[in-house]
């Protein structure tokens, strides 16, 4: 996977990754800042959220890290999934993170699990440790819930 | 590692903002209270390896035909509309 840079018609230089799921571009002054990095990958400090490249309604969008085109994380919003955070944790997860309440969207990192042997797999939400941006600080970062009752593997298909 | 010695109720104070306070010792438990400021974390550090784990586990779970096996996920569509 190799990114280089390009101007695009509106002078907004992007970024382009080859990803698994096809180029991904990210517009370089829509980049998100992620100070603290996401757990297990503390160097990953800026990334760009895209929509499925050969998709035209998916429900899931593409979080690729910049600092390390190797890393991209399937993201979804919870809701979509059919998962609602109670308002009391995303009040706390609000505060934990002093981001603002009326710009900060969330989002559930996902993962593939594949039964061994066969071609049929299954897609786990991280809703445990959601991913919060701040979409007009173009910030983020990945809060873990105190509240028990989130796991890191909640099934969704 | 830092080593300091405290006693029931005696703290520690960290940067300057984050106060660490041994609230109890009971058998090989301890209870540890803290006091930082909004915008800090603090937690068991299992927790934190488990979801460095599960990240890393996210990141390395998207194999090359995913795109294909996406299209054929079914996300129900009551779910949509919440």
């Amino acid at each position: 996977m190799e990114a280089h840079i390009q101007a695009d018609s509106t002078t907004n230089r992007s970024l382009q990754y080859a990803t698994q799921f096809g180029e991904v571009n990210l517009r370089e002054d829509k980049l998100i800042s992620f100070t603290k990095g996401i757990l297990g990958f503390s160097d990953c400090t800026v990334f760009g959220l895209s929509t499925m490249p050969t998709e035209e309604s998916s429900p899931f969008m593409l979080l690729q890290c910049v600092n390390d085109p190797e890393v991209v994380f399937l993201v979804a919003d919870p809701k979509i999934l059919g998962f609602n955070y109670t308002e009391e944790d995303m009040q706390e997860a609000i505060k934990d993170t002093n981001f603002d309440a009326s710009t900060t969207e969330m989002l559930v990192i996902l993962r593939m699990h594949k039964q061994d042997g066969s071609d049929s797999c299954h897609l786990t939400a991280n809703v445990k440790a959601p991913i919060l941006i701040d979409s007009i600080a173009r910030t983020g970062c990945q809060h873990i819930m105190t509240n028990p009752d989130y796991t890191t593997q909640q099934s969704v298909s | 590692m830092l080593l300091i010695t405290r006693r029931t109720g005696e703290s520690v104070v960290i940067n300057g903002m984050i106060e660490m306070t041994v609230v109890e010792v009971r058998g090989g438990r301890v209870k540890i209270g803290f006091e930082y400021p909004q915008g800090n974390t603090v937690y068991r550090k299992e927790l934190f390896v488990k979801i460095q784990d599960e990240n890393r586990s996210a990141v390395s779970s998207l194999g090359s035909n995913l795109g294909n096996i996406l299209k054929n996920i079914k996300i129900e569509d009551d779910n949509k509309e919440k």
